[in-house]
């Protein structure tokens, strides 16, 4: 729908009176002054600090070199398989070999390490790092700004200037260093490196020695368990006087029993000899004396047995149990024993190392800082800023007409 | 234009915060007016602004729960996830879908002195804003009450969705100044944004993707706002990957672009 007069919304109606095309198309004047009006703001919020930049690279920025490193942290074959244990220790290096696989979990502690007070520390007891980023030739900005800085703050450049990378994907870590002279950047880089493995050295020697301890005490308690099993039998055996109670039991028993039989034979034949002897024949006595004589020993023999509380039933229940102990204490010796040697197997596995891909290199060309990159974005940035700002700018000044 | 053609007037910065309180105003004036022609002179017609994006959000969850039971991110409850990864599309697509029309709708109301082209559109995605805000706010009191999951860091949930609003607002002026250009560009923006959601990751997280898909997605700074959001909310339950840079890199150039060209076809828009 067209309405009459033709009037564009965008056009305030105070500027009706105005010809339209006079107000879209201002005269050359005031469209030079508008101009150089945006242009002032422009070289003053986009120009100048672009020039301030620049003009820092190309004259105050001093070159920086890069060291690069990249390492991976590996564990000795750790496949959970049956028989990698015994291959592993079999086969050596080359089979440990064989089976590794990277270490995730202590890269990333790794990678954690590189970036932490402990390293800066590590590194600092012997090498000069404050020095290394004060050098001469080190412009004032990008300096280190202390020369006895705190720990903090240290570590805040430090985090500038040394950085680590994972990647998942390979698993390769890479560190890559900056200082003012390319021998400090390789020897720096070569020296984190050095820290990097002996904190996976402390790893592989603190899970061996963890894995080991339980195994070793598992073992010697065994070991206890088993002297004291056989101590307490040998000191039964002393006590009672009887090698084995059981088979003295088992004995006696069976005398016992012969000596039943024997008096119930002589019972028998006493009875049967009643029948046709008269009762002062000396037979009779004398198997009447045989019959007391069988009974006392019978007695005596039940007497034996059944003593008070030596007798030969506890004897025998005491020593089963000490015998089952000793048994049982054998039994898990053995199986300690084992897991000992399992455990030794495992921590072999569990060894992680750091297998360098590549050693720091020493730096021939100072990679930073990228001076011509860094004043094109800033340069495109402000710009960009500028853009909005000025669009925002006029269309707020549009409504102060 | 004729407020530009008088840049050259003495005075200039203290008439540019004259013209911004004045701005500031009309923005104001006609957010109360686009809530009442949205939600009507009705109490509870202004909760459907909260409410539209919650029932989504909530029906997404529950197709998501009622396909896959089984959560596949451990300690994040599947419907908070799909909740937190929703909103902001939603808004997102809210901004961006709506303002084709927006110009359109608000003819009339140009024909006020005091009203311009920047005002109107500001004043409805600035709506949008503080609905997203809202809502956030109260899935952060409702999630922490109810499922005892306190967000992780909460300048990072605020800056992703001030990022996803600039972005949004960005290319939603793009969006409006095509759609007066020409009308291929207006029928063009509504699938593209529908197209955008599987790109922009905002119901799967970027890490349970492959790496090559990833860095794919990673160039779409969507992803990037809905990882930080997710990071904001869920923190290490979940790794991310974002580049606040990126984004505002982006912001940054649809937002110049959205107003050149806001300011470029204003002459050619009448009616």
């Amino acid at each position: 729908m067209k309405l009459s007069p033709p009037t564009r919304p965008s056009e305030p109606l105070a500027a009706s009176g105005v010809e339209p095309s006079a107000a879209r198309l201002p005269p050359p004047p005031s469209r030079r002054r508008r101009t150089s009006r945006i242009g002032r703001w422009f070289a003053l919020l986009v120009l100048v600090p672009t020039a301030i930049l620049a003009a820092y690279y190309a004259f105050v920025a001093a070159p920086l070199y890069e060291s690069e490193a990249s390492f991976v942290v590996r564990n000795r074959g750790a496949m959970a398989s049956a028989g990698a244990g015994a291959d592993g220790r079999g086969g050596g290096m080359a089979g440990a070999f064989a089976t590794s696989r990277p270490a995730m979990e202590e890269a990333r502690a790794v990678l954690a390490y590189i970036d932490s007070h402990a390293a800066v520390a590590a590194i600092r007891r012997d090498t000069d790092i404050v020095g290394l980023w004060r050098v001469p030739e080190a412009d004032a900005l990008s300096r280190l700004w202390w020369s006895e800085p705190q720990a903090e703050w240290l570590l805040w450049y430090w985090r500038r200037r040394v950085m680590a990378e994972f990647d998942p994907e390979t698993a390769v870590l890479r560190l890559r260093v900056q200082a003012y002279r390319p021998e400090d950047a390789q020897g720096l880089a070569a020296r984190l490196l050095q820290a990097s493995e002996t904190l996976v050295n402390t790893f592989s020697a603190r899970s061996i020695a963890d894995t080991m301890r339980a195994a070793q005490e598992d073992v010697e308690k065994a070991e206890a368990r088993v002297l004291a099993a056989r101590e307490a039998l040998i000191a039964f055996r002393e006590r009672e006087a009887a090698f084995d109670p059981q088979a003295a039991a088992t004995g006696a028993m069976s005398t016992l029993a012969a000596l039943n039989n024997t008096l119930a034979q002589a019972r028998t034949e006493l009875a049967e000899r009643r029948a046709f002897m008269r009762p002062d024949n000396p037979q009779l006595q004398i198997l009447q004396n045989r019959i007391a004589a069988l009974q006392a020993q019978i007695a005596a023999e039940r007497q034996r047995v059944t003593r008070g509380e030596e007798a030969l039933t506890q004897q025998v229940a005491s020593f089963e149990r000490l015998e089952l102990e000793r048994q049982l204490a054998d039994r898990q010796l053995a199986s300690a024993v084992t897991s000992l040697e399992q455990a030794r197997s495992d921590a072999i596995r569990q060894q992680v190392f750091i297998m360098r891909v590549a050693d720091p290199h020493l730096p021939e060309w100072p990679r930073y800082p990228r001076g011509t990159f860094n004043t094109f974005t800033v340069f495109i940035s402000l710009s960009v800023l500028f853009g909005i700002g000025w669009l925002l700018v006029v269309s707020a000044r549009e409504h102060a007409n | 234009m004729s407020g530009a053609s008088r840049l050259g007037d003495p005075g200039g910065v203290s008439r540019t915060l004259r013209g911004a309180r004045l701005q500031l105003r009309v923005i104001q004036a006609l957010l109360l007016r686009e809530m009442q022609t949205r939600f009507g002179r009705n109490q509870l017609g202004f909760l459907w602004l909260f409410l539209e994006p919650l029932l989504l959000a909530g029906a997404i969850a529950t197709i998501r729960w009622a396909f896959a039971p089984t959560n596949p991110y451990p300690g994040i409850p599947i419907f908070v996830f799909a909740l937190v990864g929703y909103l902001p599309y939603f808004t997102f697509r809210a901004i961006v879908s709506r303002a084709p029309g927006t110009l359109q709708a608000n003819m009339t109301l140009l024909y006020h002195q005091q009203i311009k082209l920047l005002d109107v559109v500001l004043a409805r995605h600035a709506l949008e804003f503080a609905a997203i805000i809202t809502i956030m706010a109260l899935i952060v009191f409702g999630v922490a009450v109810w499922a005892d999951l306190l967000p992780n860091s909460i300048p990072i949930l605020l800056v992703g969705l001030v990022l996803l609003f600039l972005f949004a607002h960005g290319l939603g002026l793009c969006a409006a100044a095509a759609a007066a250009a020409s009308e291929i560009a207006e029928r063009l923006i509504h699938p593209l944004v529908y197209l955008s959601l599987p790109l922009s990751g905002a119901l799967i997280p970027l890490h349970s993707l492959d790496p090559s898909i990833r860095a794919v997605l990673l160039w779409n700074p969507q992803a990037h706002i809905h990882e930080m959001v997710r990071e904001g909310f869920f923190g290490h339950l979940l790794p991310s990957y974002f580049d606040i840079g990126y984004v505002v890199f982006w912001v940054g150039i649809v937002n110049l672009l959205g107003l050149a060209a806001l300011r470029a076809v204003r002459p050619r828009l009448e009616f």
